[in-house]
């Protein structure tokens, strides 16, 4: 029998248990880390602190600064120092390296580290570090994500992309503090495309184990990390998503402003707006919608013409916009103004152009975007093979990954239904193959550039070899834009036919109708999306913050 | 009671490795490519090259057979080791062991709360069968249970925060124990609440014309006494049960409201990851849901006797 007095033992500790698990979960919970938001009960000595308080719309769990992407390498400048940094005017400045120069036909870079440059920990940051950190960069293993901008072209680079080598021969270290760079073919610019905080040196002896590989979790505070930009991790808590970082005493640029920085991952962009409007964030990434404006000035969202080139981009590999006059009845029947009163309904930016070169040095004034044109794309369609709706196949738009580009995505296809009975089109975030019948027709993304010259624009965008053409267009390779893209790269930076050159590609691709442009042009706000009592927070076309030894907080205006 | 509990134990252990292969399998024959999506995810002018992305799955061993992959998986965790997060690098025990007291502690909190305000609720309802606050109590039941936790918790921080000015956004976690943790709660019992409201309530309803509580009325015995020690049994059964389902719903997949308020609890952990196609991280959640599952169901059985001496007589085949 279950006796009573057995049934209410077993009540009673189930119900001890209970409250157990609730006590030692509780007591399992980390502690708030110490530099958090104002919410908490130390918040006025944290703002006495001076602490920039950033958000990331994204729950990072790598912060190793040899990733070269990811929402947080935004703030990498923040906690580690690039060879050199281009600023928001795309002027050079010495960083890391304080000299450079190049042999005549420029195949040969050597660069010297400035004697002053220390890691976190007062020990000097060497030679040996540059070529550790390039050659693990390089390394599949490692997973930069951007490593070919930097580092193509340069002798061996090739062997250790895929793997096959551990060290690129062209990158020696000639002594403790000179950086020798081999190229296989001249590049005038060399120096200015490894100008960013993404390929910056870390200590060898401390990132990289004896295999040769990066040490897991080395740049985590639980691991005494060694940093070289003007602040160090103090505290990371990934579950949490929260970060914070504090003064580096041993910079030797400037005595950072600031007492420290964090950063707390916060995918719900209206939280974002209400922590800034409620002064509890700094910086950060809202949502431009009229509850955001509203809550936070519509200033906040002023921006300037930004580089760079995005859109759908057409693939000329697979049927059906592999026919030049499909291409072009596609992109004529898009009017891009409707385009823009979506992307911006408060009529902020730019009609987006098409034009690669655009807000570059060598920006064409004789470029002429497409026009929204729906007699000139039924005439185009009644060219092309696809005359008969019926035989269109199936068309993938990839790279459909939010709300507001599905929107757009949905308006283009509604123009293509009505003109040309085109019916079969699939949307989606991702796409199965670059090639056979999973590939996508028309793909959205990008290409912007670091360095502010037209031919390292196209050299990224539209030669064969770029990310762009190799897998967004799906194979894109025109032999004629590509040897004017390699003729214009080797010109001088200043020499007019390097921008004429990088001009006449720019207009062969125009007249191969490849990519219907969205986008409003914004290249990021002048005030680095900071709120206004923050000063100094300037960013480049790195997406990095320059100089953030120079951001400040005024207390008082927050108040 | 002791081998009922050790043969339901016994049984898990099968389960949960079919459980492993299937999951195992399905991340990794159909979900998508975690290197891929790693590039992919990532916008602009990434370095998106077929041979590296090939040779960076050499370098993970993500190149060699399901099988091989799986054994090694399924030998790790034997030891205890649920592996490494292949976007993250980082190891899952690591993680898993610093999200899941988080999610409990949400779980049985909320529970604890809905238990606390929703039965006492379902009885006053009951016992006040179609009289005004009968209506009252079940129409607001029916109406918070209809507004989704997404709208509740931005409306609640934008109100309090911007509207009234009363407090800072609750954002993160600082233990069960601090203010941060009162918004989420409210949300999670807020959304809960009715379902125990009504069961008890329907409880409530059957059990009021049997026949023990109308012999304990004609008793005399206070109506107090006859709803805490005649009605409130019977009518805790099944409510013990849909709470039991509901600690299990909220530990597994509190996404919305741990996404919502920054919590870091099992729900946010298995979204990011999932977008990820991290398939350790998804075995090793999935297991952990399942294992969950399995315990609070043997919980609650265990609980049934304390409530239901039928029950008890079932579980030890001995009459009472």
């Amino acid at each position: 029998m279950y006796s009573k007095r057995r049934s209410q033992r077993l009540w009673l500790n189930l119900m001890a248990l209970m409250a157990l698990v609730l006590i030692a979960s509780a007591c399992a919970a980390p502690a708030a880390p110490a530099g958090d938001m104002a919410a908490d009960s130390g918040d006025e000595m944290m703002m006495e602190k001076k602490v920039f308080r950033a958000t990331i719309p994204f729950f990072a769990q790598d912060w190793s600064p040899l990733r070269g992407g990811g929402w947080n390498m935004h703030y990498l400048a923040f906690w580690n120092a690039g060879p050199m940094y281009i600023d928001e005017n795309g002027e050079l400045h010495p960083y890391v390296f304080n000299e450079w120069s190049a042999n005549d036909d420029m195949t040969v870079w050597t660069f010297k580290i400035d004697p002053d440059a220390v890691y976190s920990d007062g020990s000097a940051i060497t030679a040996g570090d540059v070529v550790a950190t390039w050659n693990l960069i390089a390394h599949p293993a490692t997973t930069h994500q951007r490593v070919t901008l930097f580092m193509t072209g340069v002798v061996g680079f090739e062997d250790v992309f895929n793997g096959n080598a551990m060290e690129m021969p062209g990158v020696v270290a000639l002594d403790d503090s000179t950086v020798q760079v081999t190229l296989e073919g001249p590049d005038p610019l060399f120096h200015k495309k490894i100008a960013t905080n993404l390929i910056g040196p870390v200590k060898a002896s401390v990132a990289i184990g004896e295999d040769g590989f990066e040490v897991a979790e080395w740049w985590h505070p639980k691991n005494n990390p060694v940093t070289s930009g003007p602040y160090m991790p103090e505290s990371m808590d990934l579950n949490k998503g929260e970060v914070s970082f504090v003064k580096n005493p041993n910079f030797w640029v400037a005595e950072p402003k600031l007492d420290g920085f964090s950063v707390t991952s916060i995918e719900d962009r209206t939280i974002v707006t209400t922590m800034m409007a409620n002064g509890e964030l700094d910086q950060g990434w809202p949502p431009n919608d009229a509850a955001s404006q509203a809550l936070l000035g519509s200033e906040f969202f002023d921006c300037k013409l930004g580089a760079g080139i995005g859109g759908f981009f057409l693939n000329p590999t697979i049927e059906p916009t592999s026919d030049i006059n499909f291409r072009k009845a596609l992109i004529l029947a898009v009017d891009q103004e409707q385009i823009f009163a979506l992307e911006s309904p408060d009529g902020r930016g730019w009609v987006a152009t098409g034009e690669p070169l655009r807000a570059l040095p060598g920006s064409d004034p004789n470029f002429e975007p497409h026009g929204y044109d729906p007699d000139a794309a039924q005439e185009a369609m009644a060219a092309s093979a696809y005359a008969d709706a019926a035989d269109v196949p199936k068309m993938i738009m990839a790279g459909v990954s939010s709300p507001g580009l599905e929107v757009l995505a949905q308006y283009m296809a509604e123009q293509w239904r009505q003109l040309f009975g085109i019916e079969a089109i699939e949307m989606s975030p991702q796409f199965d193959s670059w090639e056979g019948p999973g590939a996508p027709a028309l793909f959205r993304d990008g290409a912007g550039v670091r360095v502010p010259d037209a031919a390292l624009m196209l050299m990224g965008s539209l030669h064969s070899s770029s990310n762009l053409a190799r897998n967004i267009m799906g194979g894109y390779n025109d032999p004629e834009v590509d040897a004017l893209i390699e003729a214009a790269v080797q010109k001088a930076a200043d020499d007019p036919e390097r921008i004429a050159l990088a001009q006449q590609a720019q207009q062969i691709f125009r007249d191969q109708w490849m990519v219907i442009p969205i986008g409003t042009g914004c290249g990021g706000s002048p005030s680095g999306n900071s709120m206004p009592w923050v000063s100094g927070a300037r960013r480049n076309a790195d997406a990095q913050f320059v100089e953030p030894w120079l951001i400040d907080i005024d207390l008082e205006a927050m108040q | 009671m002791g081998k009922y509990v050790a043969q339901r134990i016994v049984y898990w252990i099968p389960a949960l490795v079919l459980l492993a292969l299937a999951v195992y399998a399905m991340a990794f024959f159909g979900a998508g490519d975690p290197i891929k999506l790693m590039f992919l995810r990532e916008e602009g002018d990434v370095t998106y090259d077929a041979q590296r992305l090939d040779a960076i799955r050499r370098e993970k061993g993500l190149d060699r057979p399901f099988l091989v992959q799986f054994g090694e998986y399924t030998w790790h965790l034997l030891q205890g080791d649920l592996g490494m997060s292949v976007i993250s690098g980082r190891s899952v025990n690591d993680m898993v062991g610093a999200t899941a007291p988080v999610s409990f502690q949400i779980g049985i909190a909320t529970v604890f709360l809905v238990a606390i305000f929703g039965i006492p609720l379902g009885i006053i309802a009951g016992l006040h069968h179609n009289e005004w606050l009968d209506n009252l109590i079940l129409g607001s039941a029916l109406f918070i249970s209809g507004v989704p936790s997404y709208v509740v918790g931005p409306m609640l921080m934008v109100f309090l925060v911007l509207g009234l000015g009363v407090m800072n956004v609750p954002y993160g976690w600082d233990g069960l124990f601090s203010t941060k943790a009162i918004l989420p709660l409210f949300v999670m019992v807020f959304g809960s609440i009715a379902i125990i409201i009504r069961q008890t309530r329907s409880g409530v309803l059957e059990v009021l014309s049997e026949d023990y509580v109308r012999t304990a009325r004609a008793k005399g015995v206070p109506e107090f006494m006859v709803i805490i020690r005649h009605m409130l049994r019977p009518v805790l059964t099944p409510v013990v049960t849909v709470l039991g389902q509901m600690l299990i719903g909220i530990v597994n997949g509190a996404i919305i409201v741990e996404k919502v308020f920054g919590i870091p609890g099992l729900g946010r952990l298995t979204i990011d990851f999932t977008y990820g196609v991290d398939y350790p991280v998804i075995v090793a959640i999935t297991l952990i849901g399942a294992f969950l599952v399995m315990a609070l169901n043997l919980l609650v059985d265990i609980t049934y006797p304390l409530l239901d001496p039928r029950a008890a007589q079932a579980m030890t085949g001995v009459e009472e």
